[in-house]
């Protein structure tokens, strides 16, 4: 089995960094591309901490070479073939992908906001409406999050919101930044938080740009 | 929701950049925070070419249950060595 790392241009070398179970890195190569992926005679894949990180840390010290585009975790295939064959199916994209992450790393930003304590008054008289009330309000926390956190645009290449976990009022935003941009974009956290201290801010990364493998619209 | 007090011990954004990635200290929490995103982009992001995707979408859904129910629960600060160093939150 051929377990898929990122795409990359065409490498000369590899990091000496182990893959996924300690496997060791190869490329699969096509004219201009690199896939790199480790050869496992079997593998038992796991959705767990360690795997997580074993991926991460790959595509990590790819970074250190160039634009990347990480795989998506758990992608393999039979055997080199299959690769190569897809990687020639989706060459252009692949290529475009890379040249739009060029230079940049990505930051995820996760903002909450506090919920309202038991005591908050309010005007609701049945069920029904009380549902609505609490759906109301969960919309203007989350209005004002994304309002509250809208300057970091400025400072980034592409956003892209997730879905919001339920039961909670907050959101969470991955940043296309340039390299070049990361400590003014932290600048830009860091005095979010300070201004706005009923939310709770927390920002990770740099990541190598996962949520902007494809074409995506700024939201 | 973290509490104000938990806020102020917590560390300044990170600023490594990718070339320079030193380990750092890092509260437990903070490092939750990192897992979860990292689990949040590899399972929902990155490139997908038409291989085999070995994990069934089942099990992935229900991992990330699993992670929001954690984000909202992560509380405390602990003082262990991190594994990584992949943090930064305010």
């Amino acid at each position: 089995v051929i377990y898929l790392y990122a795409i990359v241009p065409r490498l000369s070398g590899l990091p000496s960094t182990q893959g996924i179970g300690g496997g060791a890195l190869q490329t699969v190569d096509t004219e201009a591309l690199s896939a790199v992926c480790s050869s496992h005679e079997q593998l038992d894949l796991r959705v767990d901490a360690q795997s997580a990180w074993d991926h991460e840390h790959v595509v990590e010290s790819l970074m250190a070479l160039g634009p990347v585009l990480p795989a998506r975790f758990g992608t393999t295939f039979q055997d080199e073939d299959a690769v190569r064959l897809a990687l020639s199916r989706d060459v252009e994209a692949l290529e475009c992908g890379l040249a739009r992450v060029c230079g940049c790393v990505e930051l995820a930003v996760r903002v909450r906001a506090a919920l309202p304590s038991d005591g908050e008054s309010r005007s609701s008289t049945d069920g029904h409406s009380y549902v609505r009330e609490m759906l109301q309000a969960r919309q203007q926390r989350e209005t004002m999050i994304t309002d509250t956190v809208a300057p970091l645009r400025a400072f980034a290449v592409n956003s892209k919101l997730s879905a919001t976990a339920s039961g909670e009022a907050g959101i969470s935003v991955s940043y296309l930044v340039r390299t070049h941009d990361v400590d003014r974009f932290c600048a830009e956290v860091r005095r979010i938080q300070n201004e706005n201290q009923q939310l709770a801010l927390s920002c990770t990364g740099p990541w190598a740009p996962y949520s902007f493998t494809s074409e995506t619209v700024a939201s | 929701v973290r509490t104000q007090a938990e806020l102020a011990e917590s560390p300044v954004p990170e600023e490594r950049t990718t070339a320079d990635r030193p380990a750092r200290i890092a509260p437990r929490a903070s490092r939750d925070i990192a897992l979860v995103d990292l689990l949040d982009r590899l399972l929902g992001g990155g490139v997908v070419l038409t291989g085999d995707i070995t994990l069934a979408v089942a099990d992935i859904d229900l991992v990330q249950v699993a992670l929001r129910a954690l984000i909202s629960s992560v509380s405390g600060l602990g003082g262990e060595e991190p594994r990584h160093g992949k943090v930064g939150a305010t």
